[in-house]
């Protein structure tokens, strides 16, 4: 024998000790990392409650402040929280003159990453409210999102579903912007309009919970967000004394071939178009309606919805108009106010029922005030 | 059906296994060959066994990116095997074994991680990115082990044994989903896209796992007047669970379990 027993046994005691200990070893939690985020969490102004009408809003590279009204003098000193570690070149806080953007770069606590915002401040008078969709943007090369050209930089008061979308864009083979379900098209009712489309979003799109995207365009703006409803982001600042009285505009629908209802009950047994305004309430924090409102939040005023007649398939442009019926409410010009617009090619489609190529085609858009 | 199907795999592996077992003894009995009959039957013992194994499929090396582990879960995991002892000498100080068996092993883990590099894969598509949040992973499989052990004799009623073992995946099972939190879609500064109130996206990385897993494994029995034993062992494999060519967790896992059982000695 070449051990002896006694040996043996410690040597066997070693090895059931050690047997306990491993698990625990290999269960040892890590100091944490330092962050790898570079974002902008918030941004201010001073005296930010008397001239901006409402928080500043930070989409993926973009910060923008929206004035009250034309200021002579574009001098301000933005400043930013970040994620926790991550710095800003140019220093939150240093004064510039914003008549144009300015680039800031946010760099990562871990010092890796890196992510350039675009920051502007402009004003909407809403004095023409008119939009004739002429101009877009390509977002990360990939799709469309409409912009006005103000004084001080772009105003993106239009947003859509794109964004989310643009996560399976490369499994469904989307190249164009014209894949997305919004896009401009060159054929609108005067120059260039808007084509939103029905989309089917594939296997992976039922992974995420959206079996389908209906194209969509609405006032507000959108973050990604699961559950996929919470995502769009209603409302801009109606920033007018007069209440709204109609909104008008023309339209092209042609309905895709199979409905589907993939969350029951449903309304449909064919695919139609929808459209609406509200207008609601301003609040401090969370200064808009999720896609889920339902018409019921307590904070609306007045809404105005296309009517079914309206709801027809057509190969040539036709008029719309959506009236808000003021009979027993009121509207405060001293308040002050949210509006959205919402257009989607599938009226069910905040619940995913549609069909896959219903398609809507929208151009000058106008909201009407009272005299 | 899946289960039904993999069930009629295991009873169908279980049987030619031990109709192998049979051609071997009776072969052995029927043989002229006194030389091959005299290692067969001299010195060797026949076994079967069972056993239930708790452990999991564990980085060795814990990566930074975990932060808490939320809960953990071994199931209820077990495996049934074939031995052949072959002492070397009377006394059964040492001897060799070769065993065959099938065992399931897997675990159910929820873990709260924070830039956990990742792939949300669904029918070949799939979207990459830079996970913050709650993961949960369910790990199942089934394999085929083979372990060659060296086995000492400590006294008459203690053995101990060790030695390697091969596995081979023959049921694939490596899948969850991610919730309460947010995706970065390709770097840490891409797109955010959130998870909240209890919406997930599913992931599998069943068809990623490796075949052939080569391991260790390390343990004692105790036999009773009966012919019945009792025995306990950890195993550990080598090889990584993931192909190592799958980048879509940044880090390499292991599977380490600590098996108890019971065999029966002929």
């Amino acid at each position: 024998m070449i051990f002896k027993i006694e040996t043996m046994r410690k040597l066997f005691l070693n090895f059931i000790i050690t047997l306990l200990i491993i698990p625990l070893c290999v269960s040892c939690i890590k100091d944490e990392a330092m962050n790898a985020e570079a974002d902008i969490n918030s941004a201010t102004i001073e005296n930010s409650a008397e001239l901006l009408q409402t928080t500043p809003i930070i989409g993926d590279k973009t910060v923008t402040f929206r004035l009250k009204e034309y200021q002579d003098n574009y001098t301000f000193a933005p400043q930013f929280t970040l994620t926790p570690g991550a710095t800003i070149e140019p220093a939150s806080g240093t004064e510039f003159d914003f008549l144009t953007p300015h680039q800031y770069t946010v760099t990562s606590e871990d010092g890796v990453w890196q992510k350039t915002y675009t920051v502007s401040f402009v004003v909407s008078n809403n004095i023409l409210f008119k939009y004739s969709f002429q101009n877009v943007d390509l977002i990360n090369d990939r799709y469309h999102k409409f912009y006005e050209d103000t004084p001080g930089g772009k105003l993106e008061d239009w947003d859509s579903g794109n964004q989310g979308f643009s996560i399976l864009a490369a499994i469904l083979g989307a190249k164009s912007p014209s894949d997305y379900p919004t896009s401009q098209t060159p054929d609108g009712y005067e120059g260039n309009g808007v084509i939103m489309q029905t989309k089917d979003t594939g296997p992976m799109g039922a992974t995420f919970g959206s079996p389908l995207a209906a194209g969509n365009l609405f006032l507000g703006n959108f973050e990604t967000n699961f559950p996929a409803i919470r995502s769009t982001r209603f409302g801009q600042p109606y920033n007018n004394k007069k209440a709204p009285v109609t909104v008008s505009g023309y339209f092209k629908y042609k309905a895709g071939e199979n409905f589907i209802a993939n969350n029951l009950p449903s309304e449909l047994e064919k695919d139609t178009w929808d459209a609406y305004a509200i207008l609601f309430k301003r609040r401090e924090e969370e200064n808009y309606l999720l896609g889920d409102h339902n018409f019921e939040d307590e904070r609306i005023v007045n809404i105005a919805r296309i009517s079914d007649d309206l709801r027809i398939e057509t190969d040539e442009w036709l008029p719309f108009e959506m009236s808000f019926n003021w009979e027993g409410k009121s509207f405060d010009p001293e308040a002050e106010y949210m509006y959205t617009i919402v257009f989607s090619s599938s009226k069910e489609g905040d619940r995913f029922n549609g069909a896959v190529g219903s398609t809507l085609w929208i151009d000058e858009v106008e909201i009407i005030t009272e005299e | 059906m899946k289960q039904f199907y993999m069930q009629k795999r295991i009873n169908r592996i279980i049987l030619s296994i031990c109709i192998v077992m049979l051609a071997c003894v009776s072969n052995s009995n029927a043989s002229d060959n006194s030389g091959v009959r005299h290692f067969f039957t001299t010195n060797i013992d026949y076994g079967v066994d069972a056993h239930f194994s708790l452990g999991g499929s564990l980085p060795v090396d814990f990566p930074r990116e975990i932060r808490k582990i939320e809960s953990y879960n071994p199931g209820l995991q077990t495996g049934i095997g074939v031995h052949a002892t072959k002492w070397f000498s009377d006394t059964k100080d040492w001897g060799i074994r070769l065993q065959v068996g099938v065992e399931r092993k897997g675990m159910k883990t929820e873990a709260r991680v924070k830039n956990y590099l990742t792939e949300i894969i669904q029918d070949q598509s799939s979207v990459r990115g830079y996970y913050t949040g709650l993961v949960k992973t369910e790990v199942g499989n089934t394999f085929v082990v083979i372990p060659v052990s060296l086995v000492y004799g400590l006294s008459d009623r203690v053995n101990l044994y060790g030695g390697f073992r091969a596995s081979f995946v023959i049921d694939k099972g490596f899948k969850g989903y991610v919730s309460d939190g947010y995706l970065r879609e390709e770097t840490p500064v891409g797109t955010k896209i959130s998870f909240e109130d209890g919406s997930r996206a599913a992931y599998d990385f069943s068809s990623e796992l490796n075949t052939v897993q080569w391991g260790t494994q390390l343990g004692a029995e105790w036999s009773m007047r009966n012919n019945f034993k009792i025995f306990s062992h950890i195993d550990y494999t080598f090889t990584s669970l993931l192909d190592k060519d799958f980048t879509a967790i940044s880090f390499n896992m292991h599977n380490i379990y600590l098996n108890i059982g019971f065999g029966y000695n002929f």
